[in-house]
């Protein structure tokens, strides 16, 4: 495992839990798997510590375990999930609450907390409802901003807007539960979801090993085939947990989906339209159908999520940003069709050829209905543009009609069009059938992403070298100088720069047969993956950086923090504390949430750059240096 | 030779006739230096066979009104001026061999020491040869934009390959970034001033001013969070929003355009441009994201148009290596790492919590967590 992952990780899981459960965390993320005796050793803790502490870690699935044949259980970290519980969670939980309002917020937050949970538990009423400030929660990284709990908005979401101070009540929390899991947020809990990726794939192999395989792939055209065929079993284990809707034991149930009792998702009369069915189901009042039923967050739908937010930023940058909320209509009414951002077991042109497509009048429901799609259109010249030489435009009916939701359907048209003939291609048209090449998207948001990382450090000469080598393949660096126009001095120092960051390579290759010295060639190149690599660890040093320094300045006026949370002075603190006090309290407060709205951001990139696209050599770029 | 037959005066006379009429014709198809196949020359129709081919062409050589040349793994002639052949005729025979290597090199010129390698001469001789060529005003020595350091030979009424000069942009073999900047400049200003369309507000839609704003355009102070754009929205001259054109646009600039108009503006004094080089400048611009190309629907070349101008760029972006201001989130390039002190660290490699590079002692803190 990373070094500065696992640094950040411990840090923020003791932020979140304490010592204990940072030093057994720590001890299984530096030495790797372990069984129990080593690692009380390790972490230096009492038995009863480690198990403590375990317990919780299990719970949360950051740490696994497997009992072998021989009946000795090991113990693993899981950096994946870790990750999303202690850095993601907020933004997760900001982004439910905007989506599909507060009660759904706190479902999810529940279910943070829980790790994984029964239906039944999540929908019941809390006795005591949790009143959080946003910012005493140790490092618990809280959305964008102080107002993380009131959110952003979540006012035209739905109806469900609670009186300060109660929590949703339990049918609120069942619709919202519902919502979650038709949305694929929430899902069934298998057995497999408690253990790392990394075990999955051993057992997949060893599964593997006794059937189809008798013995370890030797050849490379044996291991290719074998990868091939772990991803697939892989891929239908993970098929199992995920076919709650589809023809798995769970459709037994004639009605279709028990989580699909009411359907009052964003946009609700609209949204029954698309699905074209006539529900008129209130929700339910006897107990829920599937209340045993265990569940968990799902995070690989989340990352679908968190990146057509990034695709919508980057329409917003690129085109503008009236189209790019068309964009999200289209990618939201894309989603209940992107299971994962990505296919492990093809390759981008053949995952890109079989995406989904979607109507120009299924995006329409998802529009913000207060959204002027005139906006950003080249007003009036766009109709006498489509009479004139238009030819592509297959119905030139559909303007004819002056419905409303025919006249919005065009004016839809109009932007996924721009977005269609943009350099990027953010979509491909089929008529009026729309499909994102998200595979080949996703790697320009990345590299996009990387670039723009390095302006901001290096300036602009840095991106415009990394520009000419991801097209261009190796170089000499005169090569260089001729296509990006930059003097050969100047090109060498910051070839020095980006080399020695780690972000350009080179090689020596012999110019001819001969392989004398003075005949070699001085080759640069950019490889995307390694870059991406590079890129991760500083951020996740930077990470940590900001939340060990959090805790620092937080040190500083522990004693007054205190004070401010004794029960004596909570609600009276106008009495209680002075005024150089309540100045350090509100500066701490500030600093706090500078350091923390940082590392939210930072996430971005790390999303960006670690999730989205897959990061093995499997998919390195043959294109580019083939 | 000696074996061959001996002409007789009218078989002489026959062969001068055709030789000066093969000389006249290959003149006439081509400027002089020209190169010519044996399959080209024979298509004049002059020799009736092979063998009369090549002893026409012989005759040219040893007048040296041809020089023979490989070119393409096989055997060329290329034409000399009346005058020339006359200056050769009158050389030393090494100073003559010189002479047809750096000839045959053509615009790329030769460097000494692969004169000394073709010609299996000494130093001193090839030194020699060399020094009476320039005397003469037949050669001239170039600065190669490939290995500043070598000293190569060309005819002097040649001018040096790209590959030699770089290009237009380069003078001496240095990179000319005064003209670069200048004329990049000027084709950014062009292209930007054609890219987008300043849109016009429809009447309709004035009664809903607020909605209109809110949804992307201006930023009123007290907006939401919510209803902020994500980006600087670029205003046109009339202040009004830019768009992009429709794709049925066709106006884009192209790259015969741009010439054109560097060619009308008369920006450029001394040199002429070729379309390459005007390819050249617009990958820069490429590589640089300021512009970005189009495809045309009507499968013509492709237009250019500028990048979405988001943030402000640099004016001439002459200060390269200064880092862009990361502080305004969305407004300019930077990330949540670039934009606190570690993203920027001198020390960051060595920084570690409790070392003496820590983030507890740490000093770039102080000042950018002040309020
Ligand atoms: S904490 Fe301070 S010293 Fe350490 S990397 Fe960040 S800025 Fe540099």
């Amino acid at each position: 495992m990373k070094k500065r992952l696992s640094e950040l990780l411990t840090f923020a899981v003791g932020d979140f839990y304490g010592e204990f459960h940072s030093r057994v965390f720590g001890a299984l993320v530096e030495n790797g798997r372990l069984p129990f005796r080593t690692l009380v050793a390790k972490s230096g803790l009492l038995p009863t510590q480690v198990r403590g502490a375990l317990i919780t870690l299990i719970q949360q699935s950051f740490v696994s375990f497997q009992t072998t044949d021989e009946g000795a259980t090991n113990y693993d970290a899981n950096w994946e999930k870790t990750y999303n519980f202690v850095i993601r969670s907020g933004k997760l939980l900001q982004l439910v609450k905007v989506r599909y309002g507060d009660a759904a917020g706190v479902v999810c937050e529940d279910l943070f907390e829980a790790g994984h949970a029964r239906v039944g538990e999540l929908i019941k009423e809390r006795v005591s409802v949790k009143e959080k400030p946003a910012s005493t929660k140790g490092g618990a990284v809280n959305g964008d901003g102080v107002n993380g709990v009131n959110g952003i908005n979540g006012v035209h979401v739905n109806g469900v807007t609670e009186p300060e101070g109660h929590g949703p009540s339990p049918e609120q929390r069942r619709r919202a539960l519902n919502k979650l899991v038709r949305a694929g947020l929430i899902v069934p809990l298998n057995e497999r979801d408690m253990k790392s990726v990394e075990d999955l794939k051993r057992s997949a192999e060893r599964n593997l090993i006794g059937t189809k395989y008798d013995h370890l792939p030797k050849t490379k055209k044996e291991k290719t085939n074998f990868a091939l065929d772990t991803q697939q079993l892989l891929d239908g284990w993970r098929h199992e947990s995920l076919r709650y809707f589809g023809d798995g034991e769970y459709s037994s149930i004639k009605r279709g989906n028990p989580f699909d009792e009411d359907s009052d998702d964003e946009y609700p009369a609209k949204r029954r339209k698309v699905h074209g069915r006539t529900n008129g189901v209130n929700a339910a009042t006897g107990p829920h159908p599937e209340t045993d039923l265990v569940v968990r967050l799902n995070f690989e739908k989340f990352d679908v999520l968190l990146r057509n937010q990034q695709l919508v930023k980057m329409a917003a940058r690129y085109v503008g940003e009236t189209t790019s909320k068309v964009y999200d209509a289209l990618l939201r009414a894309l989603e209940t069709k992107t299971s994962r951002c990505y296919e492990p077991s093809l390759d981008h042109e053949a995952e890109d050829k079989e995406q989904p497509f979607v109507k120009t009048h299924d995006i329409v429901p998802y529009l913000d209905p207060n959204l002027d799609l005139n906006v950003g259109l080249y007003g009036e010249d766009v109709a006498s543009e489509m009479n004139g030489h238009n030819d592509d435009d297959e119905e030139p009916v559909s303007r004819k009609r002056k419905q409303p939701s025919s006249d919005a359907q065009y004016k839809v048209e109009q932007h996924l069009r721009l977005l269609a003939y943009d350099p990027r291609q953010f979509v491909q048209s089929e008529g009026r059938d729309w499909r994102v090449p998200y595979r080949a998207l996703t790697k320009r948001l990345l590299q996009s992403q990387i670039e723009n990382h390095l302006t901001a450090r290096y300036g602009t000469v840095a991106p415009r070298l990394i520009r000419v080598l991801f097209a261009n393949g190796r170089l000499e660096d005169k090569n260089i100088s001729k296509l990006a126009l930059v003097p050969l001095k100047e090109l060498r120092e910051m070839l020095y720069v980006l080399q020695k960051a780690g972000f350009v390579e080179s090689q020596e290759v012999p110019r001819d047969a001969s392989r004398t010295v003075n005949r070699l060639v001085y080759l640069y190149f950019y490889d995307q993956i390694k870059a991406r690599r590079v890129l991760l660890d500083d951020v996740y040093q930077a990470m940590a950086r900001m939340l060990q320094r959090a805790e620092t300045e937080k040190a500083k006026i522990q004693v007054v923090i205190d004070k401010s949370e004794r029960t004596d002075v909570v609600g009276n603190e106008a009495k209680y504390l002075s005024k150089a006090e309540k100045v350090a309290l509100e500066r701490w407060n500030q600093t706090e949430e500078k350091l923390l709205r940082q590392v939210n951001r930072m996430d971005d990139l790390v999303a960006v750059v670690r999730d989205f696209y897959p990061m093995g050599p499997d998919d390195s770029n043959e294109e580019l240096y083939g | 030779m000696s074996e061959k037959p001996a002409k007789t005066a009218a078989e002489a006379a026959a062969l001068k006739a055709k030789w000066s009429a093969m000389y006249d014709k290959c003149v006439e198809a081509k400027p002089m230096g020209a190169y010519f196949s044996l399959e080209e020359l024979m298509e004049f129709g002059v020799a009736m066979s092979d063998t009369e081919l090549l002893a026409i062409c012989e005759e040219l050589v040893s007048c040296n009104l041809f020089a023979v040349a490989m070119a393409k793994g096989s055997l060329r002639y290329l034409t000399r001026g009346k005058e020339l052949a006359i200056k050769i005729t009158g050389l030393q025979t090494d100073t003559r061999v010189v002479y047809s290597h750096i000839e045959a090199s053509g615009t790329n010129g030769m460097w000494k020491r692969s004169l000394c390698q073709k010609t299996n001469m000494h130093d001193n001789r090839v030194v020699k040869a060399i020094r009476e060529l320039m005397a003469k005003k037949l050669i001239r020595e170039i600065k190669s934009a490939k290995a500043q350091n070598r000293r190569i030979y060309i005819l002097s009424h040649l001018d040096p390959s790209e590959e030699n000069t770089g290009g237009n942009f380069f003078s001496d073999g240095a990179m000319d970034t005064g003209l670069i900047e200048a004329l990049g400049e000027f084709i950014l200003r062009h292209i930007e001033t054609h890219s987008w369309a300043e849109q016009k507000v429809p009447a309709g839609h004035k009664a809903r001013g607020v909605k209109r704003k809110r949804n992307a355009d201006d930023v009123p102070a007290s907006a939401d969070i919510e209803d902020l754009p994500m980006f600087k929205v670029p205003l046109g001259p009339n202040k009004h929003p830019l768009v992009p054109f429709p794709p049925s646009h066709r106006d884009y600039p192209t790259v015969s355009t741009i010439m054109d108009l560097i060619d009308e503006s008369g920006v450029l004094k001394d040199v002429t441009l070729q379309e390459h080089d005007v390819k050249q400048l617009l990958g820069k611009l490429e590589y640089e994201e300021l512009v970005e190309q189009v495809p045309n629907l009507d499968g013509q070349p492709p237009g250019y148009r500028s990048t979405r101008r988001v943030w402000d760029r640099h004016p001439g972006t002459v200060d390269w290596n200064r880092p862009l201001d990361p502080a305004d989130d969305g407004v300019g390039p930077g990330d949540g790492f670039t934009q606190v002190p570690c993203g920027r660290c001198p020390v960051f490699k060595a920084c570690r919590p409790g070392g003496v590079v820590s983030p507890e002692t740490c000093e770039y803190f102080e000042p950018w967590l002040k309020f």
